[in-house]
């Protein structure tokens, strides 16, 4: 997979979402207290699953850390 | 969760608002999957069954417990999914669309159920469709989503071998986590941002006054926007380095600022509120709205103005968690009427449409829940698609008002994106454009470029014996009018009075007012008309300023003799030989300027032509008419009724003096002369319907202006008079009137438009960047076109302040009326009030005209007026005076029934109950004769005196046996005009002095009445030439008067001297009646009589602050000439008159500035207050005596302020052989040139003292003690040196 979605791309993603730079996105961060929003990560969802189909929207929705969501998806490429 | 448990945050607002209107099916939530393709009919309906089994929130069920709303999960409450075949129909979509719109709209039985509902429809070969209903407590947009993508896994694993993912969690989790939720201690941080971002936050207003109740369904309309502006909309995004949903947002959000009609503009964001949640998982309604407060900058580049609303979008995600309903709770925004925030802004940047194998799918969104107001929703993405849909609440909008918005949104955004600046963005479309500045203005009309003198000269050659005027049963035919007007003419022509000369006018309504007016025209000059019956200083004041070159009015008329022309002496034989030109002015009216002084207000005759032609053709005043003359010259409304019949060949029917006041004598003459045509002020109509005499009158043109025509009266009137009645509007300053409409017995709305602009008249409504604002939301009112005055009289800067160009017609004028008003879509003007009329109440904006007519709706009152007022606690407060329909109308009642339409801040705090409200003599509401209102928390008893004697006689006149104390209103406890003559006359009979009826109305209040009485007692006591402040042994100090003339200043310095008596020196030009002196010097040697004259030998001391310290050095160098000797000569932070020649000229404003000063205020501390009327009210919130001041005194303030800085400018100083003392307030004068030195050349020796002040502290009581230490050194100093301690004094107290 020498296209996969990787962790540092998430964070550029949110990043770029929000207006800020990405060393502001730590890991463990609450991407709710850094302004993310349903609306706004169903719109970062739908962008990574165009790169990796089969993401299931309701797994991310149900965490709230880039850590937890790298997890996701690393999970999904090593399936 | 079988057992009922208490609803979570999120439905609570919810079942409230279903409460209230238990049968409205606007919380039906749902979509409708469109499938396309081959589909497997019974797979998909087991899915379905499954998805009901799954989805515990389709099963809930609802009902008030016992200590609040309760729900829990039915066991057997499952949806049953149904199947449809629609395909057999004609036109199976539309059919479709139609069932399906009737499912939707299904009421719910929340207790019984179901709640929700699914379907599939078949609409013929390969089109199904499934659709879901689920009412908003148990789901909202995001569940529905869940629902659908759910249901299309269940499909997709019945139909392929794959199984479902992990099916939805246990709907139990959703209430634990509500209750975690409430509980975080991050509620608390998020609490405290929401409450400091919404501090302060004022009524939230919308695209419409008042809030309409969520209808039953909302009205949708929706576009694409284009390929193109999506592009542009990516760049702008792109540039701004903002996501393209923030922007869209935040755009939305600066057009809903634009369009806001009054109170602040808040939209709502519906936040999905999932992210971290098991809501993520479990469908349920999460959806939280919150307040998006944000003041857009305008003036700067359009990027940093949304990249700054990005970040208050950023700050109110990271506070998401909070609700919004506890919020609205905390802010007290619950109820009708106080919301939170207004239309919603929603941008759904996702497709929403699960995908299914082998089909083909579109969603349908088909409702989400309540719309109270508009809800615009961004649907898909900048690179495949954007569609904008507007649900609107059709109780409040119709569907026009709402696609004109859909409309101006799109292209406001269209311009945004290319636009530098949000200033930049027209608010309305090009189209509106058009249709407002131009299309609705399109009033050109030949109109002969002519004079009025000439339509009524040609008139009175027309018809010379028909009646002309009837005056008291007397009548004047067109030829003696001709005869005698030319005459007048003639005699002031011969004075060589022409065009551009003015004339007063000051008669009485007869028929020498008729041919004086006619006469000033037909010689080509201006009349200025003056009301006969004023005699205040105000007549005085227009009188000087109009300049005029005769005053025509009564032998005994105050004017210069060599003016006046009384009626005894004019010429009856002459003709008039100048003819004015158009553009000559035809007539000058003072109107009552904001600053408090009138300001003059010049017509041209082309101006009035254009008027009078326009109402003789639109309302068909033929000879056969009969007009009313009833209003006073002074007021524009008069015009029309002098000449409108006069160049009609009418009759012109002059009402006696005074009957225009008594509705009874003017039933009798409308009766007796047949009257076809009259004006009323719409409060003097009111009292003319109530009067029994109006009843079953035929007049067939009335006309009303000078206030808004409440509806109500419209209907009033068609139910009593038999005739047609019309609405004008217009300003003096564009010749009288500007638009119509006619007013039927039912008209919309609270108030009758003032409809349409007249021939060759543009009206605008503006916002406050002269950008035309759409139909129904409130602008400021502009005229343009012929009517137009030339300006006010010799106020160059004003005429250019109001009449300022006119941004649609290059070169052209446009007058700015202060009005606000709003179109109707039909293009009709809506008068809403003045500009200046907005108060705030504790933080919210309010209209009184709102609370006015929130008062008359209540049907308890016959006129009402509501006015802000500082309350003694601080801040503002609301007065209400009414005047009650019944007799038995309380303040609770007005109280209570008020509190059901407005919010508590527009309640006013006090009601003021009246029989009648006090008209001015024009008829129009006279806001300043209102009564104050009795104040009820604080009583005291009366103080002896004037004060007792006072509280006995307004018992003895008013009947009341007590109650009456200082805080008393004579009016509010009951009296009116005719007992205020009564108490006047107890008044003089007691104390021998009339306190005059004039200032009973204005102090009715026993304790200020008293106050004013004991002041008039000895007008002039504080204000002669010498004022004995202290009384002592040593030589006495002679204080001189700063530039206002009053020496009162010297009253703490005085107390502080010991055994020396202070003298205060006050200027003569007090006096009205003085002469000003030709120069300083001149007023310094008489000063010096008086000094020889109190003092006639020994040592004196001088001394003056400010101004007065010129003044003292002059009186120094000739008391010295005059051999006195002369001890302490103190400037007191006085410079020399060089220093002051080259500065500009006082102001009259200034001068009365100067008044702060001298009541020992800085007056560069309140630079707001200007004008008299706020500067003596400040003094008289102080309690400064200076505010008790009659007119001519402080007249006389301002005349020395002005003379004195005059004089000082022309003065030159003579050397003084001794010494002086500078004392300097050492904190001013910075930077400037202002220095003691200065003195050296006028002085033997100048000694230096300084304090830390200010020049207008250097008299305060804080630096009281050092001045006194430096002033009394050197007098002692001197008194030693001179070796008389004692002076000789001759001491007149």
């Amino acid at each position: 997979m020498s296209n996969a979605l990787t962790q540092d791309e998430m964070r550029a993603d949110i990043a770029d979402a929000l207006g800020v730079t990405p060393e502001a996105i730590a890991d463990d961060a609450s991407l709710i207290d850094l302004g993310v929003d349903s609306m706004r990560m169903m719109d970062l969802m739908s962008a990574w699953e165009a790169r990796q189909p089969g993401l299931d929207y309701m797994d991310f929705m149900e965490s709230e850390t880039l850590a937890a969501w790298w997890g996701i998806v690393s999970a999904g490429q090593k399936a | 969760m079988s057992d009922p448990i208490p609803l979570c945050a999120a439905q609570e607002g919810i079942w409230y608002a279903q409460v209230q209107s238990p049968e409205s099916p606007i919380f039906n939530t749902g979509q409708a999957l469109h499938l396309h393709g081959c589909l497997d009919v019974e797979a998909m309906l087991r899915a379905m069954r499954k998805l009901a089994q799954e989805a515990e929130c389709l099963r809930l069920r609802f009902m008030q417990g016992e200590s609040g709303p309760v729900m829990w999960l039915e066991p057997d409450g499952a949806p049953e999914p149904s199947f449809r075949d629609l395909s057999e129909e004609d036109a199976p979509r539309t059919a479709f669309e139609a069932a399906v719109l009737v499912e939707a709209r299904t009421p719910v039985d929340l207790r019984r159920g179901p709640i929700s509902a699914l379907t599939l429809w078949w609409l013929g070969t390969d089109h199904f469709v499934v659709s879901q209903r689920v009412h908003h407590l148990a789901a909202d947009g995001y569940a529905n989503l869940q629902l659908t993508r759910r249901l299309a896994a269940l499909y997709e694993a019945e139909t392929s071998d794959r199984p479902a993912p992990a099916p939805f969690g246990p709907f139990d989790r959703i209430a634990e986590w509500d209750r975690a939720q409430r509980e975080d201690p991050a509620r608390r941080v998020e609490r405290v941002y929401w409450h400091d971002h919404l501090a302060d936050l004022a009524e939230v207003g919308s695209f419409k006054p008042g809030a309409a109740q969520s209808a039953a369904w909302f009205d949708r309309q929706e576009v694409e926007l284009s390929a193109e502006m999506r592009a542009g909309l990516v760049d702008l995004a792109d540039r701004t380095r903002i996501a393209w949903p923030d922007l869209v947002t935040s755009l939305t959000a600066a057009y809903c600022a634009r369009s806001v009609t009054e109170g602040e503009s808040v939209p709502g964001i519906p936040l999905m509120n999932r992210l971290g949640s098991p809501a993520a998982r479990i469908p349920s309604t999460q959806v939280n709205v919150l307040p998006f407060r944000h003041r857009f900058d305008e003036d700067a580049p359009l990027t940093d103005a949304v990249a700054d609303a990005a970040k208050t979008l950023a700050e109110m995600r990271r506070n998401g968690r909070y609700r919004g309903e506890m919020l609205r709770r905390e802010l007290g925004r619950v109820g009708q009427g106080r919301r939170l925030h207004g239309p919603l802004i929603n941008v759904l940047p996702f497709d929403p449409s699960p995908r299914i194998e082998g089909l083909r799918t579109s969603l349908q969104i088909l409702g989400a829940g309540s719309v109270d107001d508009m809800t615009f929703a961004f649907r898909g993405d900048l690179r495949s698609g954007l569609i904008l849909q507007l649900d609107s609440n059709p109780n409040h909008y119709r569907r026009d008002e709402a696609a004109a918005h859909l409309h101006r949104l799109c292209e406001f955004l269209r311009a945004s994106v290319t636009a530098a600046r949000l200033a930049d963005v027209p608010t309305i479309s090009k189209a509106e454009f058009d249709r407002h500045v131009h299309r609705r203005n399109a009033t050109a009309h030949p109109v002969p470029e002519t004079t009025l003198s000439a339509l009524i000269e040609a008139q009175m050659k027309r018809s010379p014996d028909a009646v002309a005027l009837r005056f008291k049963g007397e009548a004047l035919s067109y030829a003696e009018l001709n005869r005698r007007s030319a005459a007048l003419a003639g005699h002031l022509a011969a004075r060589g009075i022409g065009p551009e000369d003015r004339v007063a006018v000051a008669l009485p309504r007869s028929m020498e007012l008729l041919v004086a007016l006619v006469g000033v025209l037909r010689a080509g000059a201006a009349y200025v008309p003056l009301d006969p019956e004023d005699t205040s200083s105000r007549r005085t004041d227009m009188l000087t300023r109009a300049e005029p070159r005769a005053v025509l009015a009564a032998p005994d008329f105050p004017a210069p003799p060599d003016l006046l022309i009384p009626p005894q002496v004019w010429a009856e034989v002459g003709g008039a030989p100048v003819r004015a030109k158009p553009r000559d002015p035809a007539y000058v009216l003072f109107t009552s300027g904001s600053t408090g002084r009138p300001k003059g207000v010049v017509v041209e005759h082309d101006a009035i032509v254009n008027r009078l032609l326009w109402m003789q053709s639109h309302y068909g005043i033929t000879r056969a008419d009969r007009i009313l003359q009833k209003t006073p010259a002074t007021f524009d409304v008069s015009v029309w009724e002098f000449f409108l019949p006069l160049i009609a060949g009418a009759t012109l029917v002059i009402a006696p003096p005074g009957a225009h006041r008594d509705p009874r004598a003017l039933a009798g003459i409308l009766r007796d002369e047949g009257i076809t045509a009259m004006h009323f002020v719409p409060s003097m109509l009111t009292l003319f319907l109530d009067a029994p005499e109006s009843e079953g009158l035929a007049i067939p043109q009335v006309f009303v202006s000078g206030e808004a025509l409440p509806s109500s009266l419209a209907t009033a009137f068609h139910s009593r008079i038999k005739g047609r009645l019309h609405n004008l509007y217009g300003p003096t300053e564009a010749a009288v009137d500007v638009s119509y409409r006619e007013a039927g017995e039912a008209e919309e709305g609270l108030s009758v438009p003032i409809g349409r602009p007249v021939w060759n008249t543009r009206l605008y409504c503006l916002d406050a960047r002269k950008r035309p604002v759409p139909d129904g939301v409130t602008g400021r009112l502009y005229l343009a076109g012929r009517q137009l005055a030339r300006g006010y009289l010799g106020q160059p800067e004003l005429t250019e302040e109001r009449f300022l160009p006119d941004p649609f017609h290059p070169g052209e004028r446009m007058y700015d009326t202060g009005d606000l008003a709003v179109a109707t879509p039909e293009g009709e003007f809506v008068f809403v009030g003045r500009a200046d009329g907005q108060v705030k109440i504790r933080g919210v904006r309010v209209e009184t005209g709102e609370v006015e007519a929130a008062l008359t709706e209540t049907g308890l009152v016959r006129q009402c007026a509501v006015m802000a007022q500082d309350a003694p606690s601080g801040g503002s407060r609301l007065i209400a005076w009414v005047v009650p329909r019944e007799g038995d109308v309380t303040s609770d009642m007005l109280r209570s029934a008020l509190a059901q339409h407005l919010p508590s801040a527009m309640v006013p705090g006090v009601f003021v109950l009246l029989d009648a409200l006090p008209l001015n003599p024009s008829g129009k509401l006279d806001r300043k004769a209102l009564p104050a209102p009795r104040v009820e928390t604080f009583v005291r008893s009366a103080a002896e005196g004037t004060e007792s004697l006072l509280v006995r006689l307004y018992a003895e006149v008013l009947g009341l046996d007590g109650g009456i104390g200082p805080e008393t209103d004579f009016f509010a406890a009951g009296g009116d005009s005719l007992s205020a003559v009564r108490l006047s006359l107890r008044v003089e009979e007691e104390t021998g002095r009339d306190p005059g009826l004039g200032l009973i109305l204005e102090a009715p209040v026993v304790a200020d009445l008293a106050r004013r009485f004991d002041a008039a007692a000895a007008p002039y006591e504080g204000l002669s030439p010498v004022l004995h402040l202290s009384k002592g042994g040593r030589a006495p100090l002679f204080a001189v008067h700063p530039a206002g003339g009053i020496g009162w200043c010297y009253r703490g310095l005085a107390g502080a001297l010991s055994d020396r008596p202070l003298i205060a020196l006050q200027s003569p030009l007090l006096t009205p009646e003085c002469p000003a002196p030709g120069a300083l010097g001149d007023l310094a040697e008489s000063y010096c009589d008086r000094v020889e004259e109190v003092v006639p030998s020994g040592m004196v001391h001088v001394a003056g602050w400010s101004l007065g310290g010129l003044i003292a050095q002059d009186i120094a160098v000739r008391l010295a000439r005059r051999g006195r000797s002369v001890g302490l000569v103190g400037l007191l932070d006085s410079y020399p008159s060089s220093c002051w020649r080259d500065e500009p000229e006082p102001s009259a404003d200034d001068a009365l500035r100067a008044l702060l000063a001298i009541a020992g205020h800085d007056p560069e501390a309140y630079p707001e207050l200007r004008g008299r009327d706020r500067i003596v009210g400040f003094l008289r919130a102080k309690g400064h005596a200076l505010a008790a001041l009659p007119e001519p005194v402080l007249d006389g303030v301002i005349r020395s302020v002005q003379e004195t800085n005059r004089l000082v400018r022309g003065h030159r100083e003579a050397r003084y052989d001794g010494p002086v003392l500078h004392v300097r307030a050492a904190r001013d004068h910075v930077g400037t040139a202002l220095r003691p030195e200065l003195w050296e050349p006028f002085a033997r020796r100048v000694v230096c003292a300084s304090l830390p002040c200010l020049h207008g502290e250097l008299l305060a009581e804080r630096h009281r003690f050092d001045l006194v230490q430096a002033l009394e050194a050197v007098m002692a100093d001197a008194e030693g040196g001179a070796n008389s301690p004692r002076a000789n004094l001759v001491m007149s107290d």
